[in-house]
């Protein structure tokens, strides 16, 4: 069965129209459309992407014919963006009972990777889980923001997050009854850690480094989540902010590592978060 | 950036100087900062327009310029100006974010929609192809623009539109999607934007009212 040219334009402009649709609201198109744009040689994402673009340049002409002034961007959100941008260390706002740090530069990830069998297994009391720990390269940024929020209000500002409570090693930097959970939400790669139980470090010594396991990687290769100290006693919140895509987190550790964290972990493991 | 749509790079600064976002995706260590600096405003002012407060569109702000350096290398000067691939990525999160909430910004006063010149900051000049842009919107009918308007510069659904404006539903999205049609077209005529697929777009078209 042939589609006449009169059917196939309806058809085409009722399909562009709901791109047109979707590229205001965010709504999906149905498998039904995807079928029929198929079948009639429409790519429903080229012409999404094609609105999108219209709907955005008509944003930033707006914007430009209509500044306010209030468009000014807040100094504060310039400090921020400033640390996610991976500013030195000075500019980012210590954490009243955490000092998260930046991340140094370090070797490329390729010449980094440790064969599994070169490295010992590592059986935790929780699970036995074999880990290689390697760093990213890119590692994670400590967020200000962040940091001066209690986890009941990252969870009402991401919803979706994840939030496991961590179990202790037997590890001598574990000192006391370990509480709290580490919190991480996928989407904005964003998290804190709650933490109570970890001895306080001297950071010219030794830092606590956090690795994030995902499950769309490598069990081996977990993502570096950022260099942190505990200094004092009790209970610490450490702001996470992961650079690489941590797309299905299904568990958290923290290792006791040299100063400025390591590309390869000696494997100490202090605590563990998991479902 | 898979596109049947070319938006033509017609800001001298988009083709004389480099790529800050190529320069991203190269890794190239100061190009976050210089990325930072030239779109923090932009990204700025659409955050505040379709966020419900200043602190969610800072947090928004910030995920975006993630999602930008992410993004970055999918970035194709011979498809986009940089400005518009920026706010495109930026809107897509703050539309994304707006749906996840389930919240959208209050409805704005429909005095304030079309001219809304209050605060506006004087001396702001649009470059040619903002002006190109603004020309096509001011070639749509006035509910069309209005639509338009609460949607994208507003980030007000379909249904507060209707709310807003007492247009039935089915009107409100007729007048939207049509409308982003005829922009499109428009700017295709206007050298601006080129489609593989004229014809299609123009049938499209010819239904608005």
């Amino acid at each position: 069965m042939t589609t006449a040219p009169s059917d196939f334009n309806r058809a085409a402009e009722a399909l562009r129209e709901r791109a047109a649709e979707c590229a205001l609201t965010g709504d999906r198109w149905s498998w039904e459309d995807e079928e029929l744009a198929r079948s009639l040689g429409i790519d429903l994402e080229a012409e999404l992407e094609a609105f999108e673009l219209v709907a955005a340049e008509l944003a930033v002409a707006q914007i430009a014919g209509n500044r306010k002034v209030d468009d000014a961007v807040p100094a504060a959100l310039r400090t921020k963006l400033g640390a996610l941008a991976g500013a030195p260390i000075g500019t980012k706002p210590a954490t009243p009972d955490a000092r998260p740090t930046a991340f140094p530069a370090r070797k490329p990830v390729s010449s980094l990777r440790v064969p599994l069998a070169a490295a010992a297994g590592l059986a935790l009391g929780i699970g036995a889980t074999v880990l290689v720990l390697r760093n990213d390269g890119r590692g994670g940024g400590a967020d200000a923001d962040a940091a001066t929020a209690s986890p009941a209000a990252f969870i009402r500002a991401h919803p979706r997050a994840v939030h496991w409570p961590w179990v202790g090693t037997t590890d001598p930097h574990v000192v006391g009854p370990v509480r709290g959970e580490a919190y991480f939400d996928p989407e904005s790669e964003r998290g804190i850690l709650e933490i109570e139980g970890l001895a306080p470090n001297d950071p010219t010594v030794e830092q606590y480094q956090l690795w994030i396991f995902d499950a769309e990687r490598d069990e081996r290769y977990p993502v570096d989540g950022g260099v942190f100290d505990v200094t004092q006693a009790g209970r610490v919140l450490i702001p996470v902010q992961a650079r690489l895509d941590v797309a299905r987190p299904v568990m958290f550790a923290v290792t006791v590592e040299k100063p400025g964290g390591v590309v390869v972990s000696a494997r100490q493991i202090a605590i563990v978060a998991k479902p | 950036m898979r596109a049947s749509a070319t938006l033509a790079a017609r800001d001298p600064r988009l083709t004389d100087e480099p790529s800050i976002l190529a320069r991203v995706a190269a890794g190239d260590p100061s190009a976050p900062n210089e990325c930072i600096a030239r779109f923090s405003g932009l990204v700025w002012s659409l955050a505040r327009r379709l966020c419900s407060s200043p602190s969610d569109a800072e947090d928004a702000v910030q995920e975006i310029f993630i999602d930008l350096w992410k993004s970055a290398a999918r970035f194709d000067a011979s498809i986009a100006s940089e400005t518009t691939f920026v706010a495109m990525i930026a809107r897509r999160r703050l539309i994304d974010r707006g749906r996840r909430k389930m919240r959208r910004p209050e409805v704005p006063q429909i005095a304030e929609t079309v001219e809304d010149r209050r605060d506006r900051v004087d001396g702001t000049e649009l470059s040619e192809q903002q002006r190109l842009a603004q020309r096509a919107f001011e070639q749509l009918r006035p509910e069309q623009q209005q639509v338009l308007q609460l949607a994208i510069h507003h980030g007000c659904s379909h249904e507060q539109i209707a709310t807003a404006t007492g247009m039935p539903l089915g009107t409100v999205k007729t007048h939207a999607r049509r409308g982003l049609i005829k922009i499109r077209l428009l700017l295709e005529q206007q050298g601006v934007l080129s489609t593989e697929d004229r014809a299609r777009i123009e049938n499209a078209a010819e239904g608005a009212p």
